[in-house]
């Protein structure tokens, strides 16, 4: 269990044996925060029935790993629980429906009824209305749990029903003793949303590369087809994109602590054309993950004749 | 585990269980049944999540006590088609099952018995005991009203209620009610509702034989159990709160109509010929000599039918849909029936004249 999640447990416990935990719980987190251990180690604490807790923390149950339902509960053969995965790119209202008769019935040899949702931003819309009802008033004894690493992509109307809970892994030097760092990259901005360059060597280097020639190409405006090569290439390419221009700004306000190559020629680029760089590339990922169907190339494209007005804008100004 | 059995006392266990063997499961080891030998006895059990069947056999045991899962669906067809009176030898080995009778041989892969999701020791808080013909007669009566996947979840099932020496049996769907009650002097039961869902309730009727013996019924808050000397039935309820049904029995009934069941039954199916296929609307007049019932469809085509009745009141006249009349007049078994009605807005109450047992409301169509 990774170790920043204690905090959630230990709140999840407290509910738990008080009798009063929420009935929707959504709980959010980026890739690698955790969100699935949690949830799995929250369904099995609910449904064990003789839950323990370890010595060194007190305030966190533990599944016993022994009874009945834990055993049937790690062979996936437990009648009172069940996980929704999407069998496509979305989970459909069929789906939804299915948890919404689970739910009609009582359990069958525990008390309570679970269900997971592990890619509740996976729903459909239609899916995500069916479920509105199910959520805000469930039979009794029915605990519901969805995950997302994307909160902002879920309807309003889901998350105002549920109770949320976010995980938020710590940062920079503290994360890196944490995780298994290969690359000797971190600084005191890293946070997990990284995870892939601090894993490996071969990731770090490429994002080095990118780094240098985006960086190339908002100051000296060379390498423009290279750029949009690159963040396609890569299943990162916008996340990358974001990372880089964050990093400019840093160079630019002067907040990076450390001695840095960037802080040199960011000099040369004025905060607010970063800025409106920095907003442009937001606002396309936000399109990329709310669209379902969305073009990556041409978003792509499209952000970088964005990028381009920005600059000779700016020139023009000069 | 080695154990032999004559294939008669293991068919029809086996037959019991499978009906609850799940065909299209999403968890393959739903679609075994769960073996459990302990002295000479043999439990087999099956569930679809929803209902569970256990049966017994008397078996030859050779081996100390153990438990194994086998496919229901292979052991039932190997044990349907060998000839009668074979004896079978079961012997596991390792993770496999030998059957063996005579020359045949048949290996099955099994799975663990830990992983089977049976419920096991499960005490109800509510326990009661009566004829099999009775308990038959409360779930028959009634039956028919629940409603078939309506939103209102609470309606696709049979609320079964216990109070003092009575036991209720209570089927809606919105539009109809039916109310069963049958009392007996020797039980002294505290208050009690569960729903059962419509599945449990026709696995029921399919069990049960109407014969003179006695059946004992528990109840829980999450499951109801039949247990019976061949077998024990188990099924989940519906969770959810069933409506408040003696809010809708009507009370302003004033005009009475007693009259032939048998005659009604065959003016009003005679008529529903000519009514609408979808509405099912049949028109009542009720005067004081005669009824008159009437039917058309968008076709222009008409039914008319009179019979003669002594009706003392103000004459009415009233819509029903005639299938909803008409599953009344076949659940009930007396010779004559009671109409109480109101006025053309109300619904009408028909019970058997002679027995007071079963209630049924039919709301009444404005035609």
């Amino acid at each position: 269990m990774k170790s920043w999640l204690a905090k959630e447990q230990a709140l999840f416990s407290q509910h738990i044996i008080a009798g009063n935990l929420p009935h929707a719980i959504l709980i959010s987190g980026v890739k690698g925060s955790g969100k699935e251990e949690l949830a799995n180690w929250l369904i099995q604490v609910i449904q064990c029935t003789q839950t323990i807790s370890d010595s060194s923390q007190k305030d966190i149950l533990q599944p016993c790993h022994q009874c009945k339902h834990c055993k049937l509960l790690l062979k996936d053969n437990y009648p009172d629980h069940s996980t929704v995965i999407a069998e496509k790119n979305s989970l459909g209202v069929d789906s939804v429906r299915k948890v919404s008769a689970f739910f009609e019935r009582t359990a069958q040899i525990g008390t309570i009824k679970t269900v997971l949702i592990p890619q509740a931003d996976k729903m459909t819309v239609a899916a995500a209305n069916a479920l509105l009802k199910t959520l805000e008033e469930p039979s009794d004894n029915s605990i519901i749990v969805l995950l997302s690493g994307e909160r902002d992509t879920l309807l309003p109307t889901i998350i105002s029903r549920c109770r949320l809970f976010e995980i938020r892994p710590p940062s920079g030097d503290i994360l890196a003793q944490h995780i298994n760092v290969s690359a000797n990259n971190t600084n005191a901005f890293t946070n997990l949303s990284h995870l892939p360059e601090l894993s490996s060597a071969d990731v770090a280097a490429e994002y080095e590369t990118f780094e240098r020639t985006f960086f190339n190409y908002i100051t000296k405006g060379e390498g423009r087809t290279q750029i949009v090569k690159m963040s396609l290439a890569s299943p990162y390419g916008l996340r990358w994109l974001e990372k880089a221009t964050t990093h400019a700004m840093r160079g630019a306000n002067g907040w990076s602590k450390e001695d840095d190559s960037t802080e040199s020629f960011s000099t040369l680029l004025n905060k607010d054309t970063l800025w409106h760089i920095y907003n442009k590339i937001t606002a396309t990922i936000n399109k990329s993950k709310t669209l379902s169907q969305v073009n990556i190339q041409f978003i792509l494209e499209k952000l970088i004749v964005d990028i381009d007005n920005i600059l000779i804008h700016e020139q023009s100004q000069e | 585990m080695k154990f032999s059995i004559n294939r008669e006392l293991l068919l029809k266990p086996l037959l019991l269980v499978s009906g609850a063997v799940e065909r299209k499961s999403t968890l393959p080891i739903l679609s075994n049944v769960l073996l459990e030998v302990s002295g000479q006895s043999l439990t087999l059990t099956a569930t679809d999540l929803e209902l569970e069947m256990v049966s017994y056999a008397q078996i030859d045991n050779h081996a100390e006590d153990s438990e194994v899962t086998i496919p229901a669906r292979k052991l039932l067809d190997i044990c349907k088609s060998l000839p009668d009176d074979s004896i079978l030898e079961f012997e596991l080995e390792n993770d496999v099952i030998k059957i063996s009778t005579g020359r045949s041989k048949y290996s099955l892969s099994t799975l663990s018995a830990d992983d089977f999701p049976n419920i096991e020791e499960w005490k109800g808080d509510v326990e009661f005991q009566l004829l099999k013909s009775e308990f038959l007669r409360l779930i028959e009566s009634t039956h028919f009203s629940m409603a078939n996947q309506d939103v209102r979840y609470y309606l696709n099932g049979m609320s079964i209620e216990t109070e003092g020496n009575e036991i209720r049996s209570v089927a809606t769907d919105g539009h109809r009610l039916a109310i069963c009650k049958i009392s007996n002097e020797s039980l002294s039961l505290p208050t009690r509702q569960v729903i059962v869902p419509r599945k449990g309730i026709l696995e029921i009727i399919r069990l049960l034989d109407p014969i003179e013996e006695t059946v004992k019924v528990f109840l829980g808050s999450n499951h109801i159990r039949i247990i019976d000397t061949e077998f024990s039935f188990t099924s989940k309820l519906v969770d959810g709160r069933f409506p408040d049904y003696r809010r809708v029995l009507p009370r302003n009934g004033d005009k009475i109509l007693l009259t032939s069941r048998e005659q009604m039954r065959q003016v009003l199916s005679r008529a529903a010929i000519l009514s609408n296929e979808k509405f099912r609307g049949v028109r009542l007049n009720f005067s004081a000599s005669e009824l008159k019932i009437t039917a058309n469809n968008p076709e222009q085509e008409q039914a008319e039918e009179v019979i003669e009745i002594e009706f003392p009141f103000e004459d009415v006249e009233v819509g029903f849909n005639v299938s909803y009349v008409l599953d009344v007049l076949n659940a009930i078994k007396d010779t004559n029936v009671k109409f109480t009605l109101a006025d053309a807005n109300s619904s009408v109450v028909i019970e058997g004249a002679d027995t007071g047992e079963a209630t049924y409301v039919v709301m009444p169509m404005r035609l």
